[in-house]
Formats: structure tokens, C-alpha cells, sequence
């Protein structure tokens, strides 16, 4: 009797465990759930958090689950409060979403679960801003009255104060929907008439959304528990000439990293990719074999990719952080390179939403930024025939990694002394970019190939490029060669900005994508330190082969291209699919902020224990990423309550009217001795 | 064991070795001492007080246990790294 009980609970048991698993029934799995593209990109708003900050969202641990509710003007928000179901997930478009009131009055219903936010077709959106109006206003060099730089931004105050874009949404998940994914959302609602209705009939189109978040409370905090990791990845540098202690540098420097409210949309195609296309093509244009007097001038060119910069200047910090040390140790404890060293120091910051004119910013006029502005004056009076270089001395200086290199000089006199010069494309009213660090800053807005756009980013690229050379020398040659190559500065841009498998990509790192995108740059929390991420590895091997100082270095099939016969302090690069080196002398150097030092440096790397000191320098950045789960996003329908209440109900009469046939059957049947069910015949 | 077939020196010699035990951190031998014994004690004096206070014990224990559970549940995270050390299971994505 037991027997039979037991194995009726068996069966039962696992025909649901078969009905709860995708893989035991794929076909009914798939018939219930739609997925969303969201599984492959993660185009999901996630969490960071930092000593005294946690900006993103997360889902609740079983993900955030509602019927699809539109909103894409005023009047659809009024509606959302006549809704009558009892969860929703509200999708968004993007100037309903760019409005913090929006999600400010979603945000005090309990029945608004989370948001799918998505670019109505051939429209042109309205500014906006995920980060603040000062951004990084926390970080590097202090300002008294920091400027509101980013009019489109949060405009509440700092990051992650409620009501600010980058605020805490706390168990609401908010997903990005790719034009695919927009598509088969609305034709879905369309079809169950959810766009014309405020409560259609049962069955509603829903969605379900996980995107939960481990990290809690504070960047200390979720270390300890190791629910989050700090921010970490390669800065990039090479120089012109062997490094040497003994020779002056000029530096000149970009920003690699740009970043978005939805993860994987840091496409930031004015900030920062058109100050790093302009580097690498100034970089080209000294590199080349007809401008090889560069190579034996007075001063030495180191060009620095600085990584981490948008979330508090992280490579930058470590970079200057080391130099500035007693003893310093970048780029090493035997050959230190210090800011006495460095008489000029170049910045590029985005270049392409004003008009042809730049602007140069300094801390003080010293004569040495005297110096370098008359070198980009002269530059751009030569080389151009309507580029200005505007000059803002003493004001203050955007967000930029120079902000945090005068931090670290602690010391005022050197700080207004030094010859650092930011160049970038707005006056200082502010910003003239509409859509920074969001991932409307894309291929489109600066019309990457368009061109106007190549041509000025080719112009800023030949004015760099001949400023650096007359700050090289102390009497300077004829420049043979004097402009940037723009048919490469098109192609960069667009590798960068519209599809990452263009063969420029192809040839330098391993593409795994197979439909044009974008390269997504955010920082990213690479754990080792022995390889780079994929957009590193690419910017990488693109300026290493700028200055390549040898371009026809033989593969060797044994040693590959690593083997010694040159100057130690050159690197030998492989083109992929070639037997070709390149002999460079390019260099990543690890980019995590000073604030988390001991972080890495107590344990061996990737077995990482907590050690935030209170005390250290409170202008470091100290931002981590949170740990998640799976992030998935899909689509089904859901049925009304009642109707819901019945299945469970009915569901329920059934099993206890089976057991209770079993009950009947099983007191009211005598089994014969021979019964395989009850071999004792008891 | 069968309270009515006892012997009066065996009860009470259960009694009281229940009563000692319960001092290893065992609030529910106690529990179970007294409520075991409740009635018996009525009848037999020398049971009394190793019933009471098995009681007692256990009321003690019980309330210093819940009392413990409330203030480590509220105060966990206010406590930082020492609550964190305390706890088995850290929740995720909760301070």
C-alpha cells in the first residue's frame, strides 16, 4: 500500500519538476516565453556603488514581472493610474524617459514593477544626460562652485540623489530595447490592443526582468562580502624615442572609456571616442617614416589612453598617483617618470559637437601654457583655414583627467606652474554634446560618416600632430608630412562608432560579434591583470602600430613575436593573420584607483579580500560594480486573477480528488499474496 | 516511559538528570522536564523545584534567544563587519 503511494508522489513529483525546467520541455517552454534580445547584449541598467553611493538598478532576487503598460506622453502617464491590473512593467520611450518626472511619479505606485525603455523610429530625441550637471565633480581637483558643464544632465543635485537618473532603483529593473526587440514589444501590444486601450480583456501581453543585483548598502560593504568589485582595467601608453630619465616629455593624453545609463550602450561617440580617434591619427602622422626626425628630437612623446576616466578618473589617478610617489615607480621603480620631466602636457577631450572651433583650458596662464596654446594657435592658423583655439585660462577646467593629475601634485605653486592644456570642443558655458555619456552620443548624432566630421576630427588630428613636433624640438625642422590621414581617421571612427567588425578590428583582436555594432567602452572590472579587454586590446595594438619605430619585424614561427634581438623596452605586436611584427614601444599599465591599493596588493590577484582604508585620499575615486545574477528579459502573457485563482483551484480539487480515489481504492481492494505491487500479501 | 508504572525514586532520578543536562545549552530538555513532570510534582514535593525551575530555565533561555534573534536581525547591518562575521548566509542585494 505504501509502495503504490509512494510511487504515485514520484510521478507526480516529476512531471513537475519536467513542467518547471526549460530543458525537460523545451517546446512548451518556448510556446509560453519570448525572449528579448537583452540576453545576449546587456542592455540592462545595473548597480554601483562607491563609499558613500549606489547609483543603477537592480530587480528583486526573482526578477521584476509585470503586464506592459505604454507610456509615451503625459496623457499615457495620467492613464496609468485608471490600470487596473496589479503589477505592471511600463514601456518607455525615450522622451518620456529623458523627463525625471517620469519615473519620479511611476515610482510611487506599488503596481509599476520596472520599465523597457526604447527609441521610437526616425525621431530625433530631446537632450539628455544620464550623469550630472558637473560631472565628477566629487573627484581629482576641487572646485569651490563646481560649473553645471552638462546642462542635460540629472540636474538634482549629485549622483544618485533621488530623482537623479543615476538614483537607486531599487527593485526596479530598467531595460533597454533594442530596435528588434521595440519592434516586436509594440506590434505584440498592438495586436492585443495594450497601445489604444487603458485596460484591454484578459490575456495581457507581460514581461518579466531579472536583473538582481548582489552589492548593498556601500562600495565597503559589499567588498567585504565580496558582492562587488572596484572598477579595474589597462591604461595605454607609448612613446615616441626609447624612454629615459634623463630626456624631457611631452605627454599627450585621451580618454578611453566612455559610459551609459544601460551597460553595454557606452558607445559615447563625442565623449570620449573623437579625442581618442584625433590622438591615435596625431599619433599616425608623427609615426610615419617621412616625419622620422621626431625620433631623434630633444624631447621625447609619450601618448597616454587613460581608462576609467568617466567613473572618477581611475587610470589617471593611478598614473599620477605612482609618478607622484617618493620613489616614484611609472613606469618603473628603475626608470621613474616624474611631472618635473614634463614640460607640456596635452589633453583631448570630445571635439565634435560644437562648431570648428576648439578651446583650450589651463588652471593658471603660466608661460608654459603660454607656450603650448601659441603652439596650437600657430598650428591651427597654418594648418586649417577656420579653426580657432579659444583660451580659457584660470576658469575652471571641464571633467578631465588633467583635473586629477593637478590633484595629485598637492602642491599649489607646481600646480600653476605646469604646462597642462585641456582642448575640447565647448566654451566654457558648457557643454555643447546633448546626449553625454548616455547611449544617444552614437554614430548618429555626431554623423560619423559624414564629411564634415571626419574633416574636423582630421584637422584637430594635424594641428595635434604639429604642435606636439614644435614642442619636441628645441629648433624645430620642416614637418614633411603635415596631414593627418583622413581616409584612417573615417575608418577608426567608424570600427568605433557603427561596427566593430570592420576589418581595421578584424585585423588586431578576435571578433566574436556578427552584426555591426558599436564598441561598448565602459571601464569593466577585469580581475588579472595578463590580458586586456577586447576595445583595449584593439586601441592598443591601433596606437602601438602609430608609433610602430619598425613595421617589418619577420614573424618567427617558434618564437613568434616575442623573441629578444631588440631593445628590451620595445614590444612586438602580431598582426592576426600576418607574419608580419610590428616593434613598438607601447605599454598597458594597470588602471585601478589608489583608494583601493591594498585591495589587490594584500592577496594574490584575483583572490581579492577587502581592504577600503577609511583616510585615504577622499578625491580617488572608490566606484565598484555589483555582482549579478543571470540578467534575463522576456515576454508571455498572463491571465486574470480570478482566472489565475481558478487553474490553482482547480488544480488542488484535482489532486485531493485523486488522493482521495486512491484512499477509496486502496481500503476497498484486497490484494492476492501474488500482487507485484505488495509482494508480502499484507 | 510510562509515568504510571514508574517507581517514585526512578521519576525523580529522571527529573533531576533532565534538570543538569539542560545546563549543556539544552532549554528544550528543560521545556520538556517540565512539562513532563507538571503534573507528577503536584503529588511528589521533591520533584517540585526541579520542575520549576526547569521552567524557569527554559523561559529564560527562550526569551534571551528571541530577544538575541530581534536584536541581531535589526542591528546586522548597523553592526558592519562584526555582523557580517556573525552571520552564516549574508543576504544579497539587502545592507
Amino acid at each position: 500500500m505504501a509502495t503504490l503511494a509512494a510511487m504515485l508522489a514520484l510521478v507526480l513529483g516529476l512531471a513537475l519538476l519536467a513542467v518547471d525546467t526549460a530543458e525537460a520541455q523545451p517546446d512548451l517552454f518556448r510556446r509560453i516565453y519570448t525572449g528579448l534580445d537583452g540576453n545576449q547584449d546587456l542592455n540592462t541598467c545595473t548597480r554601483l556603488l562607491s563609499v558613500d553611493k549606489v547609483i543603477g538598478c537592480s530587480s528583486p532576487e526573482d526578477g521584476g514581472v509585470g503586464a506592459l503598460f505604454h507610456i509615451s506622453s503625459d496623457q499615457e502617464l495620467d492613464n496609468f493610474d485608471r490600470a487596473d491590473h496589479h503589477s505592471y512593467i511600463t514601456v518607455i520611450s525615450q522622451d518620456m524617459f529623458a523627463k525625471p518626472t517620469t519615473l519620479q511619479r511611476l515610482g510611487d505606485y506599488n503596481k509599476f514593477k520596472g520599465a523597457l525603455v526604447y527609441s521610437p523610429e526616425n525621431t530625433t530625441a530631446s537632450p539628455w544626460s544620464p550623469d550630472d550637471t558637473s560631472p565628477n565633480a566629487d573627484f581629482g581637483l576641487e572646485s569651490a562652485n563646481p560649473p553645471a558643464w552638462n546642462s542635460a544632465g540629472g540636474g538634482f543635485g549629485a549622483s544618485g540623489a533621488e530623482g537623479s537618473h543615476w538614483q537607486n532603483y531599487k527593485s526596479r529593473p530598467i531595460f533597454y530595447l533594442t530596435p528588434a526587440d521595440r519592434d516586436l514589444v509594440i506590434s505584440r501590444m498592438t495586436e492585443n490592443n495594450q497601445l489604444s486601450t487603458i485596460n484591454p480583456g484578459y490575456p495581457l501581453v507581460a514581461a518579466e526582468l531579472r536583473s538582481f543585483m548582489w552589492g548593498a548598502k556601500d562600495a565597503k560593504t559589499c567588498l567585504r562580502r565580496k558582492h562587488c568589485d572596484p572598477l579595474r582595467s589597462h591604461n595605454i601608453w607609448g612613446t615616441m624615442q626609447e624612454y629615459n630619465t634623463s630626456q624631457e616629455v611631452v605627454m599627450v593624453t585621451a580618454q578611453m572609456d566612455s559610459l551609459a545609463f544601460f551597460h553595454d550602450q557606452a558607445i559615447g561617440a563625442n565623449a570620449d571616442a573623437s579625442g581618442l580617434v584625433a590622438l591615435i591619427a596625431a599619433a599616425r602622422l608623427l609615426g610615419d617614416p617621412m616625419n622620422s626626425a621626431i625620433r631623434t628630437a630633444q624631447k621625447n612623446i609619450m601618448f597616454v589612453l587613460f581608462n576609467g576616466e568617466s567613473f572618477g578618473y581611475i587610470g589617471s589617478s593611478r598614473m599620477a598617483y605612482q609618478m607622484t610617489r617618493i620613489p616614484s615607480n611609472f613606469p618603473s621603480a628603475a626608470l621613474p617618470l616624474t611631472f618635473d620631466q614634463i614640460p607640456y602636457l596635452l589633453e583631448i577631450g570630445q571635439l565634435l559637437s560644437g562648431g570648428e572651433d576648439i578651446t583650450a583650458y589651463s588652471y593658471r596662464n603660466s608661460a608654459r601654457v603660454q607656450e603650448v596654446t601659441g603652439f596650437l594657435q600657430t598650428a591651427a592658423a597654418n594648418l586649417t583655414s577656420n579653426m580657432n583655439v579659444d583660451y580659457q585660462a584660470g576658469a575652471d577646467i571641464p571633467p578631465a583627467s588633467l583635473r586629477m593629475i593637478l590633484h595629485e601634485f598637492r602642491n599649489e605653486t607646481k600646480r600653476e606652474e605646469f604646462g597642462g592644456v585641456f582642448i575640447t570642443d565647448h566654451p566654457a558655458s558648457g557643454f555643447t554634446n546633448s546626449f553625454y555619456h548616455s547611449r544617444l552620443d552614437n554614430a548618429d548624432y555626431i554623423d560619423a560618416s559624414s564629411n564634415a566630421t571626419v574633416e574636423k576630427l582630421c584637422n584637430v588630428s594635424s594641428v595635434l600632430a604639429k604642435s606636439l613636433w614644435s614642442m619636441a624640438f628645441e629648433t624645430e625642422p620642416p614637418m614633411p608630412l603635415q596631414q593627418a590621414d583622413c581616409d584612417f581617421v573615417r575608418e577608426l571612427l567608424y570600427c568605433i562608432t557603427v561596427d566593430q567588425t570592420c576589418q581595421l578590428v578584424k585585423d588586431s583582436v578576435n571578433v566574436i560579434e556578427n552584426t555591426p555594432s558599436p564598441i561598448s567602452r565602459y571601464v569593466g572590472v577585469k580581475p588579472t591583470a595578463g590580458t586586456l579587454t577586447r576595445p583595449v586590446g584593439f586601441f592598443f595594438n591601433q596606437l602601438a602600430a602609430a608609433i610602430a619605430v619598425d613595421r617589418n619585424v619577420t614573424y618567427n614561427s617558434t618564437d613568434g613575436c616575442t623573441a629578444n634581438g631588440r631593445a628590451p623596452d620595445y614590444q612586438r605586436i602580431r598582426w592576426r593573420g600576418t607574419d608580419v611584427c610590428y616593434l613598438s614601444a607601447t605599454f598597458t599599465h594597470l588602471a585601478w584607483s589608489p583608494a583601493f591599493d591594498g585591495y589587490y596588493s594584500l592577496k594574490p590577484l584575483g583572490t581579492p579580500s577587502f581592504d577600503y582604508r577609511d583616510g585615504r585620499d577622499p578625491r580617488w575615486s572608490t566606484w565598484t560594480e555589483s555582482t549579478w545574477d543571470p540578467i534575463k528579459g522576456r515576454l508571455f502573457f498572463v491571465d486574470a486573477p480570478h482566472a489565475e485563482l481558478g487553474t490553482v483551484l482547480g488544480g488542488l480539487a484535482w489532486f485531493f480528488l485523486s488522493l482521495g480515489i486512491v484512499y477509496y481504492l486502496s481500503t476497498h481492494i484486497t490484494y492476492d499474496s501474488h500482487s507485484l505491487l505488495d509482494p508480502d500479501g499484507n | 516511559m510510562d509515568l504510571r508504572r514508574t517507581p517514585a525514586e526512578e521519576k525523580l532520578r529522571v527529573c533531576k538528570l533532565y534538570f543538569y543536562v539542560g545546563f549543556a545549552f539544552l532549554p528544550w530538555l528543560w521545556l520538556v522536564n517540565a512539562v513532563w513532570f507538571a503534573r507528577e510534582s503536584r503529588q511528589m514535593p521533591e520533584l517540585r523545584k526541579y520542575v520549576i525551575w526547569s521552567a524557569v530555565g527554559a523561559v529564560i533561555y527562550f526569551a534571551a534567544l528571541i530577544a538575541w534573534a530581534v536584536i541581531f536581525q535589526d542591528k546586522r547591518s548597523e553592526w558592519g563587519a562584526f555582523g557580517d562575521r556573525l552571520s552564516v548566509v549574508i543576504p544579497k542585494g539587502r545592507a
